[in-house]
């Protein structure tokens, strides 16, 4: 992913007036299908990431859509500038309606998902735990929390029944927010706070706070992650398979000696 | 015996006021030399806002459809060479 010019602080100002989508390449079939329809690679088919501007209607490419932005506006400076400079277009053109929208809960589709995606970003989990039934109140209050300017983008949102939570991280969850650490790999995860649903927002917001300044992830440089990741047999199976030319079928490639330009093609 | 040490003469036997009155803001010299670093880092983290993301397809539609707003789309995958935790 193109980290660098998505934490250039001026597009992040710029991506405001955007709404911002990040999916899961490979993880959601309708999903899937929704990206091969935007942007497919020489091979003809989904490649490992996407990027596109997108009319209101979300079917209206605004430009060419390419795997990253900087396949479509190009790397550095220069490329940054020309981005920004489609975002201006583009916000121009559609400024956007004057009603006030609530906006939901920024989770991805389940807790597994939710639990390795915090880990890629190296950010805090905010798992909420629901009872029978949804508490519509509560999660209207995290929602508002979680786009308020002092949490936006910090937390990755997941929201599971009590057998699900258990399920995933291995042990039980009382109904509210739980605020977890995932590990390196995403697959498990220790608890930094909990709050329960009844809890003053104010409570709620200090409790989250507190719990996101308290995340120190492990950060380790990519190949010394993969090679971790390996040697632990930390594995992850997509929900719908891999169709990147540079992933090699099941069983060849993988023992062989690297070759300049693995790295690149392969991931 | 005196020693000589910063702030004035000190007699050994008055050992807890050497230590109080020259040892003590040494410390906190040092203290304020390593913690200084680390501070200013924290202070460039800090300000640096994110992009605030919605991680579903159908929600994203629906929200630009209700706001007006146009799309910033990317998508990718939450893996490499099949080990998770990492773009």
């Amino acid at each position: 992913m193109d980290r660098s010019i998505l934490s250039d602080q001026r597009l992040v100002q710029a991506s405001r007036d955007f709404v911002c989508v990040r999916l899961a390449t490979y993880e959601d079939e309708a999903e899937a299908e929704f990206l091969a329809s935007v942007f497919r690679g020489r091979s003809g088919e989904l490649e490992n990431t996407v990027f596109a501007l997108l009319a209101p209607d979300g079917e209206t490419k605004l430009a060419r859509a390419g795997r990253s932005p900087g396949m479509v506006y190009g790397h550095g400076e220069e490329g940054t500038r020309k981005l920004l400079a489609a975002m201006k277009a583009a916000t121009k053109r559609y400024s956007g309606k004057q009603n006030q929208v609530a906006l939901p809960l920024p989770r991805l589709k389940d807790l597994r998902l939710a639990l390795n995606v915090a880990a890629c970003d190296h950010l805090p989990l905010a798992l909420v735990v629901r009872g029978e039934k949804p508490d519509a109140g509560f999660e209207k209050t995290l929602a508002e929390l979680a786009w308020s300017e002092s949490l936006r983008g910090r937390l990755t949102w997941a929201v599971a029944d009590r057998s699900e939570a258990k399920k995933v991280l291995g042990r039980d969850f009382a109904v509210g927010l739980h605020i977890v650490a995932p590990d390196t790999f995403g697959l498990d995860g220790e608890t930094l706070a909990s709050v329960e649903s009844e809890s003053p927002v104010v409570r709620i917001e200090k409790a989250v706070l507190t719990a996101v300044a308290k995340h120190d992830p492990e950060l380790l440089e990519h190949r010394d992650h993969l090679r971790a990741g390996r040697r632990k047999g930390k594995t992850w199976e997509t929900a719908v398979p891999v169709t990147d030319p540079g992933v090699p079928p099941p069983g060849r490639g993988e023992d062989r000696p690297p070759r300049a330009g693995d790295r690149e093609r392969r991931r | 015996m005196l020693v000589v040490a910063a702030g004035g003469f000190y007699q050994m036997e008055n050992l807890e006021m050497f230590i109080a009155r020259s040892l003590l803001p040494l410390g906190l010299l040092l203290l304020c030399a390593t913690a200084r670093p680390v501070l200013a880092q924290e202070d460039q983290t800090a300000g640096r806002e994110k992009i605030a993301w919605l991680g579903i397809w159908s929600e994203a539609k629906d929200v630009a459809a209700a706001t007006g707003r146009p799309i910033f789309l990317l998508s990718a995958a939450p893996r490499c060479r099949d080990v998770p935790g990492i773009w």
